[in-house]
């Protein structure tokens, strides 16, 4: 005998109402079984926007295998290492805020892609890499150094694709700038962080679904043509735009790009095996959880909401047992637990978009 | 009980170990326009005994605290092996690490900012005009005569790093003092031009059996130095030269 509808008999997930977040925000669990799991021995690289930093950091406080390739030198006090950015990446691109970005790291990191401008120069005479402008806060003292280091990097990125098992993207942006002259993608539009903006030679480019997508299924087959095991773990970075360079409000443009990266990840994740979308887009910015989860500017991402997210992360792909964290009251919300406070100091996530102001 | 009248002189200096240099050259010529005092405790650094200057009130004061930061990170070879820019230095050996200069400033200022604490502290009871001195230059090469510090005899067998490094790790600190003191109205006075060889390294006449301290005959070179500076600068502030 068929069913009444096609609706009966289905899992208490697929029913809005049915969700026992919205008595209690902690228990939404909209994660559904993975594909794979984590072994604590897995060695696990994250990439991606600003919100990739705050799995980075979860993931090597809990006990993963988080591989760090590019270390400081020995000499290096750990609170110094820490202010100046080591750790915060496998290794040390900074923010890898779109596809294309991902794409092109990869490239010149193997060697395919050489792009023009290759330092930048700061109004203080200092240097940066276009590439990752605020990865070394003192800069670099000529383009040379620039350079130099560079080599040191594009080693640690081939370290990491070669030898990690699990790859987490957190995908963040569509808007970018870009070179006409050779197609190079920057993180932050030249002039924000160093070097000179000229219409001439930078075009804004905002990247459609076809575009991130393609981009990201070329990297994903790119790194597994040299580490044909790994398994991913795509994400879409909850914060909003800090800024946007079309000429319209930056929600209208936050929804956008939130859009688009949220249906190339979908596409990316049905098309490859052993790939696993992660919602923390979700966890994040779904009515269940009431907005709580931002800060008072309403964009970056309160440390009970990563909390939540990670949670999740640890319980759906490693069997641990954390305990998401209770969305607090807006009154509440001033007033952190002490084990939160101490969170939300080790999650001081260098955001590169942070520069980006009208003035 | 009234207090003791308070002794002036035209220039005190206070510091630590590279104090010394200058406390002999003193003492060896007696000049009594300077007054230089080593003001640890003992051989703890972390303590000043203010007992020790609190009857001076100088027309200049001196200060001269820190400055074998360098060495510390330095002197002795670490592992791995590193190198790094610094301007206008050229060398640069591809064999080694490269480790950004801004990485190395950082750690520096980190290993410098006890010293100048303790140099601001003190300057904290002087109205007087202030100025600070350089370390003197890194030595070119150790030789049969030479004694390193204890504090680096277990590490010796790592071997000392070459000379061209240690060099941009001494213009590097001294770039950083000069900063720092600046941001407190400190002025800066280098390390004597003629105690330094053509490449900038200290002659090998300006230290004894210690290569991170300038001996007796640095300290009088540094006098002469010091005295042409502070004249200098007292003539027309602002155009200093060696300051």
């Amino acid at each position: 005998m068929s069913k009444r509808h096609p609706y009966v008999g289905q899992p208490d997930y697929q029913f809005w109402r049915k969700d026992p977040g919205l008595k209690e925000p902690s228990l939404f669990d909209p994660v559904g079984k993975p594909a794979f799991s984590i072994d604590p021995q897995d060695k696990v690289v994250t990439a991606g926007s600003c919100f990739a930093q705050h799995v980075a950091r979860y993931l090597a406080q809990s006990g993963f295998n988080f591989l760090v390739t590019e270390q400081p030198h020995p000499l290096l006090h750990g609170q110094v290492a820490q202010k100046l950015n080591y750790g915060l990446f496998s290794a040390r691109y900074g923010n890898v805020y779109t596809t294309r970005m991902l794409r092109q790291l990869l490239e010149r990191a193997f060697g395919d892609f050489k792009p023009i401008d290759s330092a930048w120069r700061r109004e203080d005479g200092r240097w940066v890499d276009p590439f990752r402008p605020q990865i070394l806060p003192g800069g670099y003292v000529s383009s040379r150094e620039v350079k130099l280091d560079r080599r040191t990097h594009f080693s640690a990125v081939r370290r990491a694709v070669k030898e990690m098992n699990v790859f987490v993207f957190t995908l963040g942006l569509t808007e970018t700038w870009m070179d006409r002259r050779d197609g190079a993608v920057y993180p932050l539009a030249p002039g924000v962080a160093g070097g000179v903006y000229d219409e001439d030679i930078h075009t804004f480019c905002n990247f459609d679904v076809e575009e991130v997508a393609a981009d990201l299924q070329w990297s994903l087959d790119f790194i597994r043509s040299l580490n044909p095991s790994v398994k991913f773990i795509i994400t879409v970075s909850p914060v909003p735009l800090n800024a946007t360079a079309l000429d319209r409000h930056v929600a209208v443009s936050t929804a956008y790009s939130k859009a688009v990266l949220r249906i190339a990840a979908e596409k990316i994740c049905n098309a490859n095996d052993m790939c696993d979308y992660f919602p923390s887009y979700e966890i994040i910015t779904s009515p269940i959880t009431r907005g709580a989860y931002f800060e008072e500017d309403a964009r970056e991402v309160r440390a009970e909401g990563v909390h939540h997210v990670m949670s999740l992360f640890l319980k759906h792909y490693a069997g641990m047992q954390t305990g998401a964290g209770k969305p607090a009251s807006r009154k509440k919300a001033n007033k952190l637990p002490d084990r939160m406070e101490q969170a939300e100091a080790l999650m001081q996530a260098l955001c590169d978009e942070e520069a980006i102001d009208n003035t | 009980m009234a207090d003791p009248p308070l002794s002036e002189v035209p220039v005190l200096i206070l510091g630590e170990s590279h104090s010394t240099a200058i406390s002999r050259a003193i003492d060896a010529t007696h000049d009594d326009s300077l007054v230089s005092i080593d003001v640890r405790i003992g051989s703890d650094a972390s303590k000043i005994n203010f007992d020790l200057f609190k009857l001076y009130n100088p027309n200049k004061l001196v200060l001269a605290f820190g400055g074998t930061e360098h060495n510390i990170i330095g002197m002795i070879e670490g592992e791995p092996k590193f190198d790094f820019l610094w301007p206008p230095f050229e060398d640069f050996d591809t064999e080694r690490t490269l480790v950004p200069a801004a990485v190395i400033e950082e750690v520096l200022r980190w290993r410098m900012q006890s010293g100048v604490i303790r140099a601001l502290r003190v300057r904290e009871h002087f109205d007087c005009p202030a100025y600070v001195l350089a370390p003197p230059p890194p030595f070119l090469e150790i030789d049969g005569k030479t004694i390193l510090p204890k504090a680096f005899s277990e590490l010796f067998e790592a071997g000392i790093a070459p000379a061209p490094i240690r060099r941009k790790l001494y213009a590097m600190q001294c770039t950083l003092m000069k900063s720092i003191y600046k941001e407190h109205g400190i002025a800066f006075i280098t390390a004597p031009p003629k105690t330094r060889d053509k490449d900038g390294f200290l002659h090998r006449k300006f230290w004894g059996r210690d290569p991170t301290h300038g001996n007796q005959h640095y300290g009088r070179i540094l006098i002469q130095h010091l005295n042409d500076a502070l004249e200098l600068d007292a003539k027309s502030p602002g155009k200093k030269a060696n300051v």
